[in-house]
């Protein structure tokens, strides 16, 4: 009775802890079999250095297609790079940790900033920007170490769109679309899925187009299986 | 909680609180994690189409409430069933794999653990399941992997997707490519696979966490001719792999002094267990700062930092944990901590474990990434 009862708790548990998901419409657009480029991102990046106390722009800017660069939510010694639209308002922002931090093995000497640093700054493509700038001590003082004009690459964009960079295009496996869902599954995962239950590729897929990732609780599948088709899934943020 | 439950059960009918405990207990054999962990690793961390690939899986318990009674691991190479175990490790030796039409070599495994549990007089079987999943490249001979499409990086333990997860570029300081490049890169790639899995993979609060770091080799060399740190990373670089690599780790033959900047380039010696390698990436990747007394740059970082700007922050945090506050002490003038004797942050070997406060780092890193 003990286990009945265990059984039955587990069960109702469960039950709690499953939130419904409302059905999606079906949507005609055939899948696709890869992360495009379009899923990637666009990022405005542009090589700048430290050297003989002052920053410069090593590079053109350029706007590619590839992972938006990782936020990080409070950085140990700010700075920040952020896009300015004709108003002068800003329009996004990201803050970095000071490329001239470092931590030295062993160190010697008292701490200081580093007397050059090398750095890509990135920060994902919103809106009409028209100047990029950088501000390398931010909590200390808000006037831009260098403003970049977005004018040309802006332009460029406008006339032939992003970049496509065969390392950004390359760094995961093939995953697979969802039609009329904003997530994609692992290939592999859904090959897997399919060799180990009685549904196909097309049919797993097509369950998971009506009835999102909560389809695959009821799918019959090994558990563990379950779980590698449910967590390696990619929702784009 | 079990003398709290103990306190309360003479206060219903024998039956209600059979039924009440066993609810009780099914919910807590859920919140104890009564459940099996897995890992799966691939050696060399960089195969070509001519090496043999070895894959070991290893399992623990997540807790100590439970034991494991019996257990079947499977694994599984390119979807195909290739092995099955009832202990742990679980070793497979397959290949040579030739490059792929996908370009990606994956692998898994399951695992289905049953757990012995007791509670109260309530004695159970539970059975849980587990999975872990990666991913590496079969380059060519000559290490090129998809290099007529322009690739320049080779992936060499994928986890997840690169938007989810923390992504590592490692590449050869030029001192590797003293005989020719071609040696150097063959001398990088061993080297790297030591450093991944024998000092990263299995180091505690690391092992078992893969999948939210992924890491790549990239095909050029930086320079560290000057043999300053952390040396300069091949000017192509940035260029080529965009936004998608959050962190670079720089190897060297030399013996110099290592660094990390900006938190997201570091350096590191790369033949043996030196002790650069684990401290400069606790660094880079989870901000853990040192716990030496010293001249270097201290921070608290802002959530779970492993040492502390005040003794006031030290015993908050000692209090919230439940733990002494007098514990904590002075060790370098103005920054306070907890730990003692030698750590990963304040040498850094792969046999100095890391302080509490920095396995409690780890694990916010862990779960906020």
């Amino acid at each position: 009775m003990g286990k009945r009862l265990l059984t039955f708790s587990l069960a109702c548990l469960a039950g709690l802890l499953i939130v419904p998901h409302a059905a999606f419409a079906q949507d005609p657009t055939p899948s696709s079999t890869d992360i495009l480029p379009g899923t990637l991102g666009t990022v405005i990046t542009v090589h700048v250095e430290y050297r003989n106390g002052s920053w410069s722009k090593l590079t053109e800017p350029l706007i590619i297609h590839c992972r938006p660069p990782r936020l990080e939510p409070k950085p140990i010694r700010r700075a920040r790079i952020q896009i300015l639209d004709e108003a002068g308002n800003r329009i996004g922002h990201r803050d970095i940790d000071d490329p001239r931090l470092s931590l030295y093995e062993d160190p010697s000497e008292p701490w200081a900033p580093a007397n050059e640093a090398n750095l890509v700054l990135a920060i994902q493509l919103q809106g009409n920007p028209v100047v990029l700038e950088f501000i390398e001590d931010y909590e200390r003082d808000t006037a831009p170490q260098l403003s970049i004009d977005l004018d040309p690459i802006m332009n460029e964009y406008r006339t032939i769109g992003a970049r496509r960079l065969a390392n950004c295009e390359n760094a995961d496996p093939p995953f697979r679309s969802v039609r009329g869902q904003e997530f994609f599954v692992l290939q592999y995962a859904l090959s897997h899925a399919a060799d180990s239950g009685s549904l196909s590729e097309e049919q797993i897929l097509e369950k998971l187009s009506t009835q999102g990732l909560t389809a695959v609780k009821s799918m019959k599948l090994p558990p563990a299986v379950r779980k590698l088709l449910q967590e390696t899934a990619y929702r784009p943020k | 909680m079990l003398t709290k439950l103990r306190e309360l059960s003479h206060l219903v009918p024998a039956e209600a609180k059979r039924i009440g405990l066993a609810s009780l207990f099914a919910l807590w054999t859920v919140s104890a994690g009564c459940t099996v962990e897995t890992q799966i690793q691939h050696e060399p961390l960089l195969p070509t189409s001519a090496n043999t690939i070895t894959f070991t899986v290893e399992t623990a318990e997540s807790t100590g409430y439970g034991s494991i009674t019996s257990q079947e691991i499977k694994i599984f190479v390119d979807g195909a069933h290739v092995q099955t175990c009832s202990a742990s490790p679980c070793v497979y030796t397959g290949g040579p794999y030739a490059a792929l039409a996908n370009g990606w070599l994956i692998y898994h495994t399951e695992v289905t653990a049953d757990f012995d549990l007791d509670f109260l007089g309530f004695s159970t079987s539970e059975a849980t399941s587990a999975y872990d999943l990666g991913a590496t490249a079969i380059s060519q001979v000559d290490r090129t992997w998809k290099a007529a499409e322009g690739v320049t990086h080779i992936p060499a333990r994928w986890g997840e997707h690169t938007s989810n997860s923390t992504n590592v570029l490692f590449q050869r300081s030029d001192d590797y490519d003293t005989a020719s490049p071609v040696a150097g890169m063959n001398d990088f790639a061993d080297d790297l696979s030591f450093k991944v899995n024998s000092l990263l993979i299995p180091k505690d609060k690391i092992w078992g966490r893969m999948s939210d770091l992924n890491l790549y080799a990239y095909r050029r060399a930086a320079n560290t001719d000057t043999q300053e740190c952390p040396g300069t990373l091949n000017s192509l670089t940035l260029a080529e792999t965009g936004t998608v690599i959050d962190d670079h780790g720089v190897m060297h033959t030399a013996n110099f002094q290592d660094c990390t900047t900006s938190f997201n380039v570091f350096s590191f010696e790369g033949a043996s267990n030196t002790q650069a390698f684990l401290h400069e990436f606790a660094h880079a990747i989870f901000r853990q700062a040192d716990e030496y007394a010293g001249t270097t740059f201290y921070f608290q970082a802002d959530n779970e930092p492993n040492i502390f700007e005040s003794e006031a922050n030290c015993q908050s945090e000692q209090v919230t944990k439940g733990r002494d506050p007098t514990a904590c002490y002075e060790f370098k003038t103005g920054w306070w901590g907890t730990h003692t004797g030698t750590t990963v942050m304040t040498n850094g070997l792969f046999s100095h474990p890391w302080s509490l406060e920095s396995k409690e780092r780890q694990d916010f890193w862990f779960g906020a990434n």
